[in-house]
């Protein structure tokens, strides 16, 4: 993967992965923007998670909880896109070779394709098992799913710092 | 040398405290499992203060999305008073006289107290505004919470590069 090693060692070189590898006080600012949009996404993912899993919320129906948190989502996912894309470009070369980073990158690649399966197959019958007490297996095997994934992909970001 | 500062040494050489700073995989678990802890704690007390502030879920009532999101909420700070004591035993003497530190705990007790406050107070009439325009005190009690918390999130951030900055402290005399 030479190609991509050579992608990565540019960015970190560019004037942006530069500047905030250079600062004192860019990374922390950068970094809790991207905790910030950690409450978000995560937080709001597993509202929806935990319900498809029949854990809780069972008062709200299915379609009601997915309208009203999918733009919450989508905004706490785009804040995650954009900051740590900052981070990864202040130290893009280091983390190519960062195994525990591989390893956030494919967990949310496994995340994002859960939850366009769900999407594509489970949600499109909602309507007639919303209200039932107990959702089809895809659908709690999905809310299971996510949930375990984004806390792994909190995890191993914490983790990068220490490998 | 203070008593408290003399209990905050006593705690870094605990058996706890001990572990914490000598096993090199238990601080960033603990780290991260404190994460977590703040994005059930704060995501759940943020849609329940966007709620009060009328910016989300307005045609569900108040006392609805209270009862559904308080415990998580509640389960949130358990995790966070837990893994958050298991950070300061183990750094207890750097957390001394550390301010970020002290505006983290303040920021801490000021978010207990507008709940405290809130629930005493307008949430008794809830009844009368489940469902309509919440109250000026409601929407300020809303916003000030997710402001707090955020702000708590600031603070735990800064505070761990502040502590890694520090030196270790001596032992009292």
């Amino acid at each position: 993967m030479q190609i991509l090693y050579s992608l990565c060692y540019w960015l970190g070189n560019t004037l942006l992965g530069k500047s905030i590898h250079d600062s004192t006080w860019m990374f922390p600012v950068i970094e809790t923007v991207h905790l910030f949009g950690v409450v978000i996404l995560v937080g709001f993912a597993s509202v929806l998670d935990l319900r498809l899993m029949g854990m809780a919320f069972k008062d709200f129906t299915v379609s009601m909880l997915a309208k009203r948190f999918l733009p919450w989502i989508w905004a706490g996912f785009v804040i995650q896109l954009v900051t740590g894309f900052l981070l990864f470009a202040s130290e893009a070369a280091k983390m190519y070779g960062n195994d525990v980073f591989r390893a956030k990158m494919l967990m949310i690649v496994a995340a994002g394709i859960n939850a366009l399966v769900f999407h594509l197959i489970a949600y499109r019958s909602v309507g007639r098992w919303e209200r039932d007490p107990v959702a089809p297996w895809s659908a709690r095997f999905a809310g299971a799913f996510s949930i375990l994934l984004w806390f792994g992909i909190v995890g191993a970001g914490r983790w990068i710092a220490y490998s | 040398m203070t008593p408290a500062y003399k209990f905050f040494y006593w705690l870094t050489q605990t058996y706890v405290g001990q572990q914490m700073q000598g096993n090199a995989y238990l601080f960033p678990t603990v780290e991260a499992l404190h994460i977590m802890g703040s994005v059930a704690l704060v995501a759940s007390t943020a849609i329940v203060s966007l709620r009060l502030s009328g910016l989300f879920l307005t045609d569900i009532p108040v006392s609805k999305i209270i009862k559904q999101f308080l415990p998580w909420a509640w389960f949130g700070f358990g995790c966070q008073v837990v893994t958050g004591s298991l950070l300061f035993i183990s750094e207890a003497t750097q957390a001394y006289d550390n301010v970020i530190f002290q505006v983290k705990m303040a920021l801490i007790l000021v978010a207990g107290i507008i709940a405290l406050v809130f629930q005493q107070t307008v949430y008794r009439r809830v009844k009368t505004w489940d469902l309509s325009n919440p109250p000026f005190s409601a929407k300020f009690a809303g916003y000030a919470s997710i402001v707090i918390w955020f702000a708590v999130i600031v603070a735990g951030r800064w505070l761990n590069s502040s502590v890694a900055n520090s030196p270790v402290l001596p032992p009292p005399m």
